[in-house]
């Protein structure tokens, strides 16, 4: 007698009706957001932790930051990620061009935003705003060198080899020449740069020259506010060193999001992008989206409070 | 006649998704331009920088929060993301927390030892 042999397996189940694609970005981006998190966190803590009356943490305009700059990329950011959603919209109704075209000005998008980051990281590179090389403190040690160093300056300024105007050139040879005599101290140095009530620049009270040695000579940062000059920027390293590290890690992260979209494209010039690829297309956005989520608290945290 | 129909549902589901992009889009810019007349106005021509930050802080949550739960669709994948979401929310949160207490709720600026200053009066 023949026995009926019965198979009583399990039907497999997925965990989450969900794609792999998409849970393992949920997963990535929850590290992410650790991440930034820990950076954010620890930004905070040094910003407002550090800071004193006399000697508060530095305003944007003091480390060569613009806010309408930063307003305006965030505008940037913000319509990419429109754009990303409106691409994965268009793939969901077989829109493939309309998808590619947004696509394509989500890429156009993230390179402006790079762009401008470069044009902000140059303007730190010039002006020396970077971790280790800002003169902060002039009571310390650093005092004697931050002399030297703007002797250094003035003597190139001098020269005029960047379009330094007349104006410029006759107040840096005026100050050369009381640095050289050994009329000011490093305090009286830095007000003479900065100039003592520039509305763009601060000079804190730890920085600020006794009210009898105070000079009401114009500064160079106010005669020319991109003169290549260096000045005291209290809490100005650690500033650097967050900034940085938060815009640097952000931007690697729009970078790694700019070679997907790329992708996109060739896979479209190759023909292989279509209505398939709605879910890659949504896999990236999350990223994306992401991306544009720390900038909207790097923003406010480091143009605005 | 039923494919119609789903068709149909499909289509007017896709159109309000679309309008509800626009509308984010929308509140996003003018919580980006609300945050930047929130520093101008309370923070320097009010001086009240306390206020005008948490203010500040405040829209960009609002922000954060429309991108997640618009554009990132967390409304409707909620239901299978939440196991890994709010354990990692707490942390963050906490985290945050947790590096502010000493310096931004305990301390008050005015309040600190300054040692500055008495290097100034020290110091020529």
């Amino acid at each position: 007698m023949a026995h009926a042999t019965v198979h009583d397996e399990p039907e497999l189940q997925m965990g989450l009706p969900m794609s792999n694609g998409k849970l393992c970005m949920w997963l990535f981006l929850v590290t992410e957001i650790m991440f930034f998190t820990a950076l954010l966190g620890v930004y905070m803590l040094l910003r407002n932790g550090q800071a004193t009356k006399s000697a508060p943490w530095p305003k944007p305009h003091d480390v060569h930051l613009v806010e309408w700059i930063g307003a305006a990329n965030t505008f940037v950011l913000i319509l990419s990620s429109f754009f990303v959603v409106l691409a994965h919209h268009y793939l969901h109704v077989n829109d493939v061009k309309k998808a590619i075209y947004y696509l394509a000005a989500t890429l156009g998008l993230g390179i402006l935003f790079l762009v401008v980051k470069g044009f902000e990281y140059q303007s730190k590179f010039a002006h020396e705003i970077l971790p280790g090389r800002v003169f902060e403190r002039l009571d310390s040690p650093n005092g004697a060198k931050y002399v030297e160093h703007v002797k250094g300056q003035l003597k190139t300024i001098l020269e005029g080899k960047h379009g330094e105007s007349e104006n410029l050139k006759s107040a840096a040879a005026s100050l050369l020449t009381d640095i050289s005599e050994k009329r000011l101290n490093a305090r009286q140095v830095n007000e003479r740069v900065v100039g003592k009530n520039n509305p763009k620049k601060t000079i804190n009270p730890v920085d600020r020259p006794r009210a009898e040695d105070s000079s009401e000579a114009k500064g160079l940062l106010e005669i020319d506010e991109h003169a290549h000059v260096a000045y005291s920027i209290p809490w100005g390293n650690i500033w650097a060193s967050c900034y940085f590290a938060m815009t640097g890690f952000h931007a690697l992260h729009v970078l790694g999001g700019l070679v997907v979209f790329a992708w996109f494209l060739i896979s479209y010039a190759r023909g292989t992008f279509g209505p398939q690829s709605a879910s890659a297309v949504e896999v990236t956005g999350l990223y994306w989206h992401f991306v544009d989520i720390v900038w909207i608290f790097l923003f406010p945290l480091l143009y605005l409070v | 006649m039923a494919d119609l129909h789903t068709h149909a549902a499909d289509s007017h589901e896709q159109k309000s998704h679309y309008l509800e992009y626009w509308r984010v889009f929308i509140i996003l810019c003018v919580c980006t331009a609300s945050s930047f007349v929130l520093n101008w106005g309370v923070g320097r021509a009010l001086d009240m920088h306390l206020l005008s930050a948490g203010l500040i802080m405040l829209v960009a949550v609002v922000k954060a929060y429309f991108v997640i739960v618009i554009f990132m669709h967390l409304k409707q994948d909620w239901g299978m993301v939440y196991p890994i979401m709010i354990p990692v929310v707490i942390m963050s949160v906490m985290t945050i927390i947790i590096l502010s207490i000493d310096t931004v709720f305990a301390i008050p600026l005015e309040q600190r030892p300054d040692v500055s200053m008495t290097d100034l009066k020290l110091d020529k």
